[in-house]
């Protein structure tokens, strides 16, 4: 440069100290918010810094599900443990009624706490969560199980004796299952079909408890009174095969769902450990693609008001020292 | 005897007048020392032509005269001042409106996204999916499907309105430039005339070169200057702007003479108008030649857009940054109106489109809702999301039951529908919770049967596939094949992250460039003022010398006098 007039000098120390100010202004920005990146034109991988802002969104939403999904079977877990108790409990009565040292009258008079616990398995089959019938399908705003004067048997006609629980199939949906997305291209069931559990279990109640009331068991109304001393033994064996029939609901029905519900379970546990892996490495690579680095960016700042200081402190000394001052 | 004496005093007053003249001269460079586009002057001193003293006397000289005030200007580093103003300003320009969109795709979390907006949709879909009856979760995913399509109507009418108000930024730039065309031209007649007479004419000189700066930080133009010293200023394409006296006038037009029938819309429905320069009933299209000069008008017209085919119907097609984020949104939404719709509408088991697999397979949504009613419709809304139209009869054209991209297409193509694109206008089709058909018809048997279970939510559940699925977003002259929704959003950002950094780029290289050109300029034409000071020192002194050879001069005489 051969020649530096004022306008030049001017010129350019304005222009140095606005960029001085627009730097102080940015990393002022970053220590502030601890962003680096908080729009687009910040960054040149700012796609893929929204990629994983979705993952991390993503994890949230699937988390609510898990822990909803986790809460519903959690529930189911407890049902099915009170079955198990009830399974025992009633084996024990059954196994007591057998033995034929007890008459008849014994037997009827045991028979009370039997059909106690067989309307006590249609509170369970009914149980609801949310306000919905757990174990109705998709139809889960009617009971599974319901009994009322036309499922009953005729003989007799009152009494715990006389009421038939039936398992409500006609209701659209009622064996339809929930899927539930917990992770991408991972799903798991929620709920079982009612009578898939229950079934077999309420059956054997039923027959034992009218077995040991003095009545045969068929399809109702069918049924008819046992005739005392001659159909004793015939009594015997319809308990005995009542007490068959409760292993049966225990290893075909309520074994196998205890063993699934925990297999769902430890699902939605591994489920869940490797969203925390997910979440937990997204929110690292979130960090570093984005967030500003809190001493890079004091230490930034700090040297860009030094700088600016400098340029402003220059540009007065500089423009003030003219000719003028000589002659 | 040769008279010598007059000789001396006159040669002294000359010394006199010169360098009073010079010293005016620094003067007025010292006066406008921060006056823009002052070119300093410099007195040029001549020896006065000789006259032969009478008698027989040797030419003794005869004093010094002004001869002229010259401008220390150099056309060159004018012309590279004048690019460099023009870039600084058409970058700044774009720099300062890119911003805006920028804006609307905030990682920071602080402001919803489209992106966001979609997560927070997909996520509502999911949690009703495992409680399909519950009317609050109902409720949340009408209000993130509402989300959803005011964000996307106010990411779009956002580009549309900065699209917009570019165009009508137009026409305060076409009046200044007109305006400082007449100024430019009716300063070449005054030039012209000062100089005939003799002499130059700086101070209209260097008006005019103010004139020509400030019309750099508009339009880009070549300078060639006549003999008579006027400039004739003319666009790349040679269209000439300022021939002498004459300036031409530019027209801003949203009809012009040379467009058969309508011209294409702009994002918001609008028009985007045409620079013209008007024959007396025939323009002439300048619009692509200041597209591709310099300036604000090159910088507005480049982000703004303009169409190289104007019998073009869509606003897609036109070229510019604005448009091609629009046509990612506009994309995008073409998708939630057809690829999102037909899964609500049911897609078959093995999740092939509805129009390739027979009707008689399909699964469709249940055809009741919460209260035992027939769910939501179809073409009426069109689906979940939907496009709010006063006059669109039928949608479903052609008549498929389903939702496709030809039916959009052809709602597009029907002028009268006052339709020209879906960003502005999408809306989620319900309001009421009950309606959302959350489950599927139970089975193959009772399909289209008035038959559904509360609890069942099988829909929502097929629902959450669209995550992964991989479509084709196209509009316009955008195509983004094989990607996830939220494949097409981070395309969006990327696009609009590396636009605003380009644009940034270039702000600040122009800016560093025009403070080289500057500087470079007024390396040589600037007033310096230790120069001037020192200059005036030197003129005083000659002054202070010639004013003492008067005195001496004065002296003689009167003793020459004194003699008699």
């Amino acid at each position: 440069m051969t020649r530096v007039s004022e306008n030049q000098q001017a010129r350019r120390f304005v222009s140095q100290i606005l960029e001085n100010k627009r730097q102080v202004n940015r990393f002022g920005y970053e220590v502030s918010s601890g962003l680096k990146v908080s729009q687009p034109g910040d960054s040149s991988v700012s796609g893929t810094i929204t990629r994983f802002q979705q993952s991390v969104d993503n994890v949230a939403s699937y988390k609510a599900v898990i822990a909803e999904a986790k809460s519903s079977i959690e529930l189911q877990d407890n049902v099915m443990n009170q079955m198990n108790e009830i399974m025992i409990r009633l084996k024990e009565v059954a196994a007591q009624a057998a033995n034929e040292t007890n008459g008849a009258e014994t037997r009827a008079q045991m028979s009370e706490e039997v059909f106690q616990i067989r309307d006590q398995i249609a509170v369970l089959a009914n149980t609801t969560y949310h306000g919905r019938y757990l174990y109705g399908g998709a139809a889960d705003d009617t009971p599974p199980y319901y009994q009322n004067a036309t499922t009953a048997y005729t003989n007799p006609a009152t009494g715990p004796e006389s009421r038939h629980w039936v398992f409500d199939a006609a209701a659209p949906g009622r064996t339809v299952l929930r899927d539930v997305q917990i992770n991408d291209d991972f799903f798991i069931t929620t709920n079982t079909v009612g009578s898939d559990v229950f079934s077999t279990a309420m059956q054997a109640a039923e027959t034992l408890g009218r077995s040991m009331k003095g009545y045969a068991t068929g399809t109702p109304p069918a049924g008819n009174a046992y005739v005392f001393p001659a159909d004793f033994a015939q009594q015997t064996l319809d308990i005995k095969a009542a007490m068959d029939q409760l292993d049966v609901a225990r290893t075909t029905q309520i074994i196998p769902e205890r063993t699934e519900l925990g297999g769902k379970l430890k699902r939605i546990e591994a489920a869940e450990s490797l969203l925390e892996l997910t979440k937990t490495t997204s929110q690292e690579v979130l960090a570093r693609l984005q967030n500003a680095d809190e001493a890079e960016a004091a230490s930034n700042l700090a040297l860009a008001q030094t700088a600016l200081q400098a340029s402003y402190s220059v540009t007065a000394k500089i423009l003030n020292d003219s000719i003028l001052n000589y002659i | 005897m040769t008279n010598y004496s007059s000789k001396i005093l006159n040669n002294s007053v000359s010394g006199l007048t010169a360098n009073q003249a010079a010293l005016a001269t620094i003067g007025n460079n010292i006066a406008n020392v921060n006056t823009p586009g002052y070119t300093r002057r410099t007195a040029v001193l001549e020896t006065r032509p000789g006259q032969r003293s009478a008698g027989t006397g040797v030419d003794v000289g005869s004093g010094v005269q002004v001869a002229d005030v010259s401008r220390a200007s150099d056309q060159y580093l004018e012309a590279l001042l004048r690019d460099s103003i023009g870039s600084k300003a058409q970058d700044e320009l774009k720099n300062d409106y890119i911003a805006r969109i920028d804006d609307l795709f905030d990682l920071s979390g602080t402001t919803p996204t489209i992106g966001s907006a979609l997560n927070s949709f997909f996520d509502s879909i999911n949690q009703l999916s495992l409680n399909p009856s519950s009317i609050e979760l109902r409720a949340n995913v009408i209000q993130r499907g509402n989300d959803l399509t005011s964000t996307i109507q106010l990411t779009y009418n956002t580009i549309a309105s900065t699209q917009d108000e570019l165009d009508r930024r137009l026409t305060s730039e076409i009046d200044n430039v007109n305006s400082l065309a007449s100024q430019i031209a009716e300063l070449n007649g005054t030039i012209s005339q000062r100089e005939a007479a003799g002499g130059l004419a700086a101070d209209q000189r260097d008006q005019r070169d103010n004139l020509l700066n400030k019309l750099s930080e508009k339009i880009g133009f070549n300078v060639v200057e006549d003999s008579n010293g006027m400039v004739n200023l003319t666009l790349d394409n040679g269209f000439p702007i300022v021939g002498g006296t004459n300036a031409r006038t530019l027209s801003l037009t949203g009809n012009p003479t040379f467009a058969t029938g309508t011209v294409p819309p702009s994002l918001s429905g609008g028009v985007l108008r045409y620079i013209v320069y008007d024959y007396g009933g025939s323009e002439f299209d300048l619009t692509n030649s200041l597209k591709n000069s310099s300036g604000t008008i090159a910088g507005i017209l480049q982000l703004r857009g303009t169409n190289s085919n104007i019998n073009a119907t869509s606003p897609f097609v036109a070229d510019g940054a604005l448009v091609a984020v629009a046509s990612r949104v506009e994309a995008f939404t073409r998708q939630l109106l057809t690829e999102v719709n037909h899964q609500y509408l049911g897609k078959d088991a093995n999740g092939i489109e509805i129009d390739e697999a027979p009707a008689t397979t399909l699964f469709e949504p249940s055809a009741v809702d919460l209260n035992g009613n027939p769910a939501g419709g179809f073409l009426n809304p069109f689906g979940l999301f939907d496009f709010s139209s006063l006059s669109v009869t039928p949608k479903d054209n052609p008549a498929d039951g389903r939702p496709t991209q030809s039916d959009l297409d052809n709602v597009l193509a029907d002028t009268s529908s006052g339709i020209t694109n879906f960003s502005s206008k999408i809306v989620f089709a319900f309001s009421d919770p009950t309606r959302l058909a959350a489950g599927l018809d139970i089975d193959v048997a009772t399909q289209n049967s008035v038959t559904g279970a509360q609890g069942d939510g099988r829909n929502m559940t097929n629902f959450l596939g669209l995550k992964n699925r991989e479509v084709d977003f196209t509009s316009g002259t955008f195509a983004l094949n094989d990607s996830t929704f939220s494949d097409s959003f981070s395309e969006m950002v990327t696009y609009v992250g590396n636009t605003t950094s380009a644009y940034a780029l270039n702000a600040k290289v122009s800016g560093d460039s025009f403070t080289a050109a500057a500087s470079r300029r007024d390396e040589v034409s600037a007033v310096s003022l230790d120069e001037e000071f020192t200059r005036l020192i030197q003129y005083q002194k000659a002054f202070q010398a010639s004013a003492r050879m008067v005195k001496i001069a004065d002296d003689l005489l009167s003793q020459i006098v004194g003699l008699i």
